[in-house]
């Protein structure tokens, strides 16, 4: 036996020796080890199984003794013996406890993974799907990033992006669709009788517009419809799109009321939302801003069902977001809306251009009555009063409380007015609804609040409430349109009653808390931005309901409301609206009256009516007295300023003073004394006289020294305010300096036009 | 309201190739929807380790290294434990609610072990209600053979919707995912 016998030898026994102790060994071909023929079984040395000492313990494996020896050397020599053993002595010098490298996770329902559980993949890699219908990061089969050329992918930063491994991980993760279906269906809450009605309708309608006042459920009535379908098998996968403040509260009622399905909030980084946009779901829900953005990258054919809350968001057709909407068309659609029409019937129009095409044209919005005739099989509205009893829901009452802008407000408003409609008529035919619009909005901040100051008629309104008129155990919800400028500054002045401030800069995470701090702790105000939680949210622990300032449409003012008055709501509902007396709110809210006439007849009763109120550019331009740059001038007896007599210069002034709300006294047109007329009006504060001395000078400039003069005529008179010069053309700077700081009034021939427009007084 | 119970599936995965062991533990609702997944990162017994911890390899890794770890490291408050692998069942001793292992009906033929210490758990077969999965045993540890017939009722309220084994293929492809996409679970 040679040396290269001893090694196979030993091969043999040191790999069996710790496991068994085989006692021969077979050699078939031994005549090619051994000298002597014949023999194939020879013996082995007999080793001993290895004994554990007594203190042997997994969990510190280092105790561990082993003896080994050999008790039947059969014809192996001592020298054999001896080279075994001393082999197997050094096992326990290898012998290290098993290391535990630690652990990672995530929890999905609180969307939170371990640190550091993030991935680089090219992103292209997730636009590819494989064989196996996964994307092929995601498919264990033919996923290209397990080459070595992946390595030198991930580390190309610029084709790169970060992306949580366990979120790569969750659609695996998932039961397998329709494995789950054949249980019977269990709802949390039983469906009111009108709500089974709306199921039904859903259900048995491929293009249906569910139109239910706010708060009566349209969006559950939805999901059951939803889920009767995908367990019938006629709908395989469904979108719901809505407005993103209320993605989270479409998410938790699917998990309440739809609890096999699905369920995924398309959101996060661009990656993240394409993984989820191709994973195996039942229903994505995604809101209108990032479909827009995804809409490009996204299988659109895999859905066979989509739901558009608050549909009216697509009223119109030429935005991006309608556009991208309309690339997506499942065979059923589904539109949910309290509010479907808020100005004009073309906005129900292009709404249905989407539900059902070719149903309505928009030929058909001068027909109001056909309109409501084509729509009725694919529409059902019911409003809360209809259904009040059934949903024991208590009662609402609406107040309007017309306040007076306080002294520096007033002052601040008027100097604004001035100073924009001279700015709005410089624009001339350039100015468009934007300029007006600005301006509007810059008034109503000063409605609510004086920001130099801090004074706020309104404020002091409603702190005076609270503190005497409202329950202390009661809660309020503060709408405004402008977080900035008036919620966060009056949310220090409120603090002392427990105050939180909801609005579109926070976070959904800090919303979601905000939500829930004001419902479970001491907090008893809300203030809320009205486009960040005017739809959606469900805050039925507040009964009371300000808002502080006015949307444009009443049907804003109207589902602000809804987040308290609605399914769950007990109590009576008090809603008050804030208004300032002489200021842009008195003219809007004249507006807002024939447009809540014109919603109520449209689509509560769907019957005729006139559509002369319609919300229009001329509308918006009339609040300050102009008109709209694009509509040709009307063929009217007016003729331009210069053209004007001095007799009809003055006559047109007191035409003027009248329409401001002057009483008007004119005097001589000879011996005047020094003043045209006379104007005298009563404010709040008391009776305001004027002396007004007009100078028709289209083309020249009013000096110092008729400025002087009724001046003088203003000093000798002690019952007159102030004094009014009034001018065609421009004052000279003196006069201007002289006026400075007295209770002189200059007004030259550009700020009259301004004026004139401003009350529609045409030169004539 | 959907009464909020939550499953944790338990296993631990060997990776052939890289003769290392991956634990993991999926947690689901009632829906069988997932709600936490945990994995540890590769446990990689050396060539000398293996064979000095012989049968004792894979429970020491399971249940002492993986499985504790795992269990302890969930947020959701479970309540029932399901392996897939009867040496788990001794993760019992480290958490306060029924352990199950649970197998197919009839694809395991039993064979009694003359070295088995510890008596076996009590088994009991679940009939899926709905008639759609194939019968499974279900067994508890030596330790609490209550275990299985407090959880009988939980297990087949599940199993009428769910594979109570299905879980375990998803575990098993999400780590497939794992240990291709990330090298540290190589």
């Amino acid at each position: 036996m040679d040396e290269s016998d001893y090694s196979l030898w030993f091969k043999i026994a040191h790999r069996l020796i710790p496991l068994h102790t085989p006692k021969c060994l077979e050699f078939p071909n031994l005549d090619t080890s051994f000298s002597e023929p014949g023999i194939n079984i020879v013996n082995i040395p007999q080793l001993l199984k290895p004994e554990q000492s007594k203190n042997f313990c997994p969990v510190t494996p280092k105790q561990t003794n082993i003896s080994t020896s050999i008790i039947s050397p059969g014809i192996l020599n001592a020298n054999d013996q001896i080279g075994i053993l001393s082999e197997i002595t050094e096992i326990p010098q290898l012998f290290e406890k098993i290391i535990f490298n630690g652990k990672t996770g995530k929890d999905y329902r609180n969307k939170e993974s371990d640190k550091d559980e993030t991935l680089q993949l090219p992103l292209d890699a997730f636009k590819e799907i494989c064989i196996h219908g996964a994307m092929k990061p995601l498919c264990e089969y033919c996923s290209p990033l397990q080459s070595e050329s992946s390595k030198k992918k991930s580390t190309n930063i610029k084709n790169s992006h970060i992306v949580n491994i366990f979120d790569l991980l969750l659609p695996l993760l998932q039961p397998p669709l329709g494995e789950n279906f054949d249980s019977n269906i269990s709802i949390p809450q039983k469906l009111f009788n009108f709500q089974r009605v709306g199921v039904k309708f859903l259900v048995e309608k491929p293009n249906a517009l569910l139109a239910d006042e706010m708060g009566t459920g349209k969006s559950i009535q939805a999901i059951v419809a939803l889920r009767f379908l995908i367990r019938l098998g006629k709908v395989k996968k469904g979108l719901v799109i809505c407005p993103k403040s209320i993605l989270s509260d479409w998410d938790k009622k699917f998990w309440d009321w739809a609890p096999e399905l699905q369920t995924r909030v398309v959101r996060g980084n661009k990656d993240t939302r394409l993984i989820i946009w191709k994973s195996p779901n039942h229903v994505c829900l995604v809101s209108y801003d990032t479909l827009r953005q995804d809409i490009d990258d996204i299988p659109i054919n895999q859905f066979d069902l989509v739901v558009l809350d608050e549909i009216q968001r697509i009223k119109n057709p030429d935005t991006e977001t309608a556009k991208a909407i309309r690339m997506i068309q499942p065979t059923i659609r589904w539109g949910l809306s309290g509010t479907p029409l808020e100005n004009r019937i073309e906005e129900l129009i292009a709404i249905y251009s989407y539900l059902k095409p070719n149903l309505l044209h928009y030929d058909d919005a001068n027909n109001p009555i056909d309109v409501k005739r084509k729509i009725s099989p694919y529409f059902l509205r019911r409003r809360l009063k209809d259904v009040k009893d059934e949903l024991e829901l208590g009662e609402k009452v609406k107040n309007e409380i017309w306040l007076e802008l306080k002294d520096a407000q007033r002052e601040s408003y008027e100097k604004a007015k001035e100073e924009g409609i001279v700015e709005l008529n410089k624009h001339g035919e350039a100015i468009t609804i934007q300029h007006v619009l600005a301006l509007i909005g810059y008034l109503k901040q000063i409605c609510n609040r004086e920001s130099l100051t801090g004074e706020s008629c309104k404020l002091e309104y409603l702190i005076d409430v609270l503190e005497n008129d409202i329950d202390e155990e009661e809660k309020v919800l503060v709408f405004s349109q402008y977080p900035e400028k008036t919620l966060k500054p009056i949310q220090h002045d409120l603090e002392k009653f427990g105050v939180q401030l909801y609005s579109g800069q926070l976070t959904e995470n800090k919303r979601n808390a905000v939500l829930g701090s004001f419902e479970n702790d001491q907090n008893r105000i809300l203030l809320i931005s009205i486009k960040a939680g005017g739809l959606g949210l469900t805050i039925t622990s507040a009964n009371h309901v300000f808002h502080f300032d006015h949307w444009w449409n009443p049907a804003i003012a109207d589902q602000a409301e809804g987040r308290a008055y609605r399914r769950g709501q007990t109590k009576t509902v008090f809603v008050t609206t804030l208004f300032t007396i002489n200021t842009i709110e008195e003219d809007i809210h004249k507006l807002l009256a024939n447009k809540r006439h014109l919603f109520q007849d449209i689509v509560d009763d769907l019957s005729d009516t006139s559509l002369s109120a319609l919300l229009s550019e001329d509308e918006l331009f009339g609040l300050f007295g102009l008109r709209s740059p694009k509509k040709p001038k009307s063929q009217s007896t007016e003729k331009p300023l210069e053209d004007l007599s001095p007799y009809e210069f003055e006559d047109m002034i007191s035409k003027l003073c009248r329409e401001i709300g002057y009483a008007v006294r004119e005097t001589k047109r000879s011996r005047d004394g020094g003043v045209d007329l006379y104007a005298k009006r009563d404010l709040v504060t008391g009776t305001e006289s004027l002396i007004i001395q007009c100078k028709h000078y289209p083309n020249g400039v009013v000096g110092v020294e008729k400025v002087r003069e009724l001046y003088g005529v203003l000093a000798s008179r002690q019952d007159i305010s102030r004094a009014v010069l009034i001018t065609s053309g421009q004052f000279s700077s003196t006069a201007i300096d002289f006026a400075s700081g007295k209770n002189l009034k200059l007004i030259n021939g550009d700020e009259l036009k301004g004026i004139l427009i401003r009350y529609k007084i045409s030169p004539q | 309201m959907t009464t909020e119970k939550f499953f944790g599936f338990l296993t631990l995965n060997r990776n052939e190739n890289e003769n290392s062991y991956l634990g993991a533990l999926l947690v689901v609702d009632v829906m069988s929807r997932p709600i936490e997944f945990r994995v540890t990162f590769p446990v990689k017994p050396t060539a000398i380790q293996r064979p000095l911890y012989g049968d004792v390899l894979e429970p020491y890794i399971g249940v002492e290294l993986c499985g504790k770890q795992l269990i302890e490291s969930v947020d959701h408050k479970l309540d029932c434990v399901i392996v897939n692998q009867e040496y788990l069942l001794e993760i019992r001793k480290d958490i306060n609610c029924p352990v199950i292992y649970a197998q197919r009906a009839g694809e395991v033929i039993e064979i009694s072990s003359t070295e088995s210490i510890k008596p076996p758990g009590k088994k009991t077969q679940i009939n899926s209600t709905s008639g759609r999965f194939q019968p499974i045993v279900i067994s508890s540890s030596p330790r609490e053979p209550e275990d299985s017939i407090s959880a009988k009722e939980m297990v087949e309220r599940l199993f009428e919707d769910i594979d109570l084994l299905e879980p375990f293929e998803r575990i098993e492809n999400a780590l497939g995912v794992l240990v291709s996409q990330d090298e540290r679970f190589k």
